[in-house]
């Protein structure tokens, strides 16, 4: 990927006295979950070192997803600035033709302005946020990152897994992408990933709720 | 499209898309007609009064028309819908897809199967027809419906999903033998005790069956594969409705906490929402009340309109009264049993409701109190459990959203209820973290606070707000003028996140989220440094793969209980000897296992 690392983020090189403290608290346990327990939570620096990107977990590299994605979302935008301007003109017309209302035309005229000024943003950020996007499989979680203002790293653990969704609408099948969904047994849960090629999104299908991936999980 | 693509006979062996029963386009095309009828109507409703005026007939000719396009057009869609709706069985997974426009493909495995109901919507009925729904756990979507089946078809397809699902467990395995405990009561399987009692030798595979997640491999040696499958997962997953349970013994049961009923309704009158929405009519309602008696009030109560001005005074009045009294009702006469069950909750004024929760399904548990409770010392408790709600009928019905255990309770009693729900919390000095967490403000060597820069993301609360990792659970305190805690058993996590906004991002904060079962009890940290919140976000990741990783897989444990006689011919028999052993282990890891969600 070429987006650079998110420089915005301060992070001292050592992780500071809060984590001492909750390193602190972590010593304060029974006496037979400690031996395990610290053992557990000191070698546990699997994902991110201290002073790296939160959102860049070290076990596993992220994939980026297919660059014809951001023209799907591209042709999505579209659609909404088309429906935006359909929609105004019917409503001035309607006006016109029916109410005759003085004002309604300066409301219709803010109101689309504001949905195509939207949709201008939109057309402008989808590159980037279609980049900052990206997935990877380690051999227990999937991990997913999504987001350019908000942004979002999400692990699910294999084992957790209950069902998945793959899911293409007309725009994604011209351009051969599709969209993943995970669930797990969270209520409300759904990590998903947009922008997958079809191969990528059948192998995920097949690999993320499999059997043997389960199977290590519980071993 | 020949009979030999319906679902009829059963999934076959290869993977061939299979549909539901040609007649289902019929309950398809329901909605569509409905909307298609509707839209017709309304637009030609005006040439159909026209044509009234001038010819009746005509208009019934008009109207018949609208009828029978909307029919054609509505079967059309129907036909599409139940032609594109496919369903097969391929490499331990139950496939589903549908939608011509836009595909959708859904995969189940399996394994992951909870229970399989049968529906029939009212058209569906009538043409003899039935909906099986495939559960897993989840939300309200989490299901596959094969849609639709003739009965017979439907017992077939869904005994022979019992089984591949049985089989699936069996021979892959899931990390969570702690279902096995619940599926063996609620299933009423009454060679239960005969299961864990028997030497293992004999028929080492009933012992293993009886210990798998669910019903269905025990129901599989019972019954044939013809015969009507037993009730599998809705069961095995329920707060149990003890009425339907044959091992609820009156001689065990043993009361914990009771709420008397004054307090309850002292402390329903006091919760925030009714006190703030009194406040708010005392403020419209006395303003108003003088602003009219000083202009002269029209006394004439035979009028209408005298009464009617009370009206949104009296409506507005009678929400929080509402409020109160349904909570009075269902948590009357609260008590908190412990039975050989789990944990039993009685309650209600009308209808005395209760429900029994299997303790190791307990995933997270909330302290709380409002500012008026706080003075008084109540609590409330509130249990992330995971399962389902049992319906009348048996049949599963959506997850509950929180359990309260404990309502108006005092501090006494949330601490039983907390240790009853959570024995070990994995501290060395549990009474003081608690202390600290249900009572603790400012610094303290407890609990680690936000992330100093980003306290103004939190403006209220941030001088209470702190979290605390131990290798058991995760505790975060929160709140500031009310109290809670929320105590979250860190196995259990089903995905966990982190997160960050856009002036989070300013302040180097971030969000670690972990998502439990049920949204009642949330372990999110807010405003973690980016550090911190990685290395909880990691520590919890890696802890929770641990605890997974103890579990036993249903095949490791009928590997491990196979191997058993062969060591007990070689030992000398006598209780500490694997034929001893295995069983009790086995019913230990049914105990103790973090369930399959």
């Amino acid at each position: 990927m070429q987006e650079k690392p998110h420089s915005e983020i301060e992070i001292s090189p050592n992780l500071g006295p809060k984590v001492d403290a909750a390193l602190g608290a972590v010593g304060g346990m029974s006496e037979g979950a400690r031996n395990s327990a610290t053992a557990t939570l000191a070698g546990a620096a699997d994902g991110v070192k201290a002073g790296g990107d939160p959102f860049a977990p070290a076990s596993v590299k992220l994939k980026p997803v297919e660059p014809a994605q951001v023209k799907v979302e591209l042709i999505g935008t579209l659609i909404n600035a088309v429906l935006t301007l359909v929609l105004a003109a019917g409503a001035t017309g309607g006006n016109l033709w029916w109410f005759r209302l003085p004002w309604v035309h300066w409301v219709v005229a803010a109101v689309a302005s504001v949905a195509l000024v939207a949709c201008l943003v939109e057309a402008f950020l989808v590159r980037r946020r279609v980049r900052a996007r990206g997935w990877g499989l380690s051999e227990h979680d999937l991990y997913i990152r999504s987001g350019l203002m908000f942004k979002k790293l999400n692990i699910v653990p294999l084992a957790r897994i209950q069902y998945v969704d793959v899911r293409q609408g007309p725009v994604q099948r011209y351009f051969g992408v599709s969209q993943v969904s995970v669930y797990t047994a969270a209520s409300g849960s759904a990590a998903a990933i947009a922008g997958l090629s079809e191969a990528d999104a059948a192998w995920l299908r097949e690999h993320v709720s499999d059997q043997e991936e389960i199977d290590l999980a519980g071993v | 499209m020949g009979r030999d693509q319906e679902l009829s006979q059963g999934f076959a062996d290869a993977a061939q898309p299979l549909r539901g029963h040609w007649l289902s386009f019929l309950v398809y095309s329901q909605g569509a007609v409905r909307m298609f009828l509707a839209i017709g109507v309304l637009t030609q409703l005006r040439n159909l009064r026209e044509f009234m005026a001038v010819d009746t007939a005509k208009a019934a000719g008009v109207l018949g028309l609208i009828i029978l396009g909307t029919f054609l057009a509505g079967s059309v869609y129907g036909l599409i819908m139940w032609y594109f709706a496919r369903y097969w069985v391929a490499e331990g997974a139950l496939h589903y897809t549908d939608g011509i426009v836009s595909r959708n493909h859904r995969r189940v495995a399996l394994m992951r199967i909870q229970a399989i109901d049968m529906t029939a919507p009212l058209l569906a009925r009538l043409l003899g027809l039935v909906e099986v729904r495939v559960e897993t756990a989840g939300s309200s979507d989490s299901h596959v419906s094969l849609r639709y089946l003739q009965r017979d078809a439907a017992e077939r397809v869904r005994a022979q999903l019992l089984h591949l699902a049985a089989d699936a467990r069996l021979s892959a395995g899931e990390s969570g033998a702690g279902d096995s405990e619940p599926a063996g009561q609620a299933g009423g399987q009454g060679d239960r005790s005969g299961g864990n009692g028997q030497a293992p030798g004999p028929e080492p595979k009933a012992g293993a069956a009886a210990a798998t997640p669910t019903g269905a491999a025990s129901g599989r040696t019972q019954t044939p594969a013809t015969g009507p499958a037993p009730d599998l997962g809705p069961k095995s997953n329920q707060i149990s409705d003890p009425i339907s349970d044959p091992i609820a013994d009156p001689r065990q049961v043993q009361t914990v906490i009771r709420i008397p009923a004054t307090r309850l309704l002292a402390a329903s009158l006091l919760s925030p929402g009714v006190v703030f929405v009194f406040l708010a009519w005392l403020a419209v309602t006395v303003p108003v009340t003088v602003a009219l008696l000083s202009v002269g009030w029209n006394f004439d109560p035979s009028s209408i309109e005298f009464w009617l001005q009370f009206l949104p005074q009296v409506s507005t009045f009678l929400l929080p009264v509402l409020y109160v009294y349904q909570t009075v009702s269902t948590n009357w006469k609260l008590r908190v049993e412990v039975c050989p069950d789990g944990i039993r909750l009685r309650r209600g004024l009308t209808t005395t409701r209760s429900q029994t929760i299997p303790p190791n399904r307990i995933h997270g548990v909330k302290l709380s109190q409002g500012w008026l409770w706080r003075q008084f010392g109540w609590w409330k408790v509130t249990l992330s459990v995971a399962g389902w709600a049992m319906g009348e009928n048996g049949k599963t019905t959506s997850m509950p959203i929180g359990v309260e255990l404990v309502v108006a309770g005092t501090e006494a009693d949330a601490l039983r209820a907390l240790w009853l729900v959570m024995p070990d919390l994995g501290e060395e000095n549990p009474g003081q973290v608690l202390a600290e967490g249900m009572h603790g403000e400012g610094p303290s060597p407890q609990f680690t606070p936000i992330h100093e820069p980003a306290w103004w993301l939190m403006p209220v609360q941030h001088s209470r707000y702190g979290w605390r990792l131990n290798s058991r659970v995760l505790f975060v305190r929160a709140c500031r003028f009310g109290r809670n805690l929320v105590i979250v058993d860190h196995s259990r996590l089903q995905e966990i996140a982190t997160t960050q906004g856009p002036l989070q991002r300013r302040v180097g904060a971030v969000t670690t989220i972990g998502a439990v079962v049920d949204l009642a009890v949330s372990p999110t940290v807010k405003h973690l440094s980016a550090a911190q919140g990685a290395w909880l976000r990691d520590q919890l990741h890696q802890l929770a793969r641990n605890e997974r990783a103890h579990d036993e897989s249903p095949r490791a444990l009928l590997e491990r209980v196979s191997a058993a006689p062969q060591q007990a011919a070689a030992a000398p028999p006598g209780p500490a000897t694997g034929v001893a052993a295995a069983p009790n282990a086995a019913a230990a890891s049914g105990q103790s296992g973090t369930g399959s969600v």
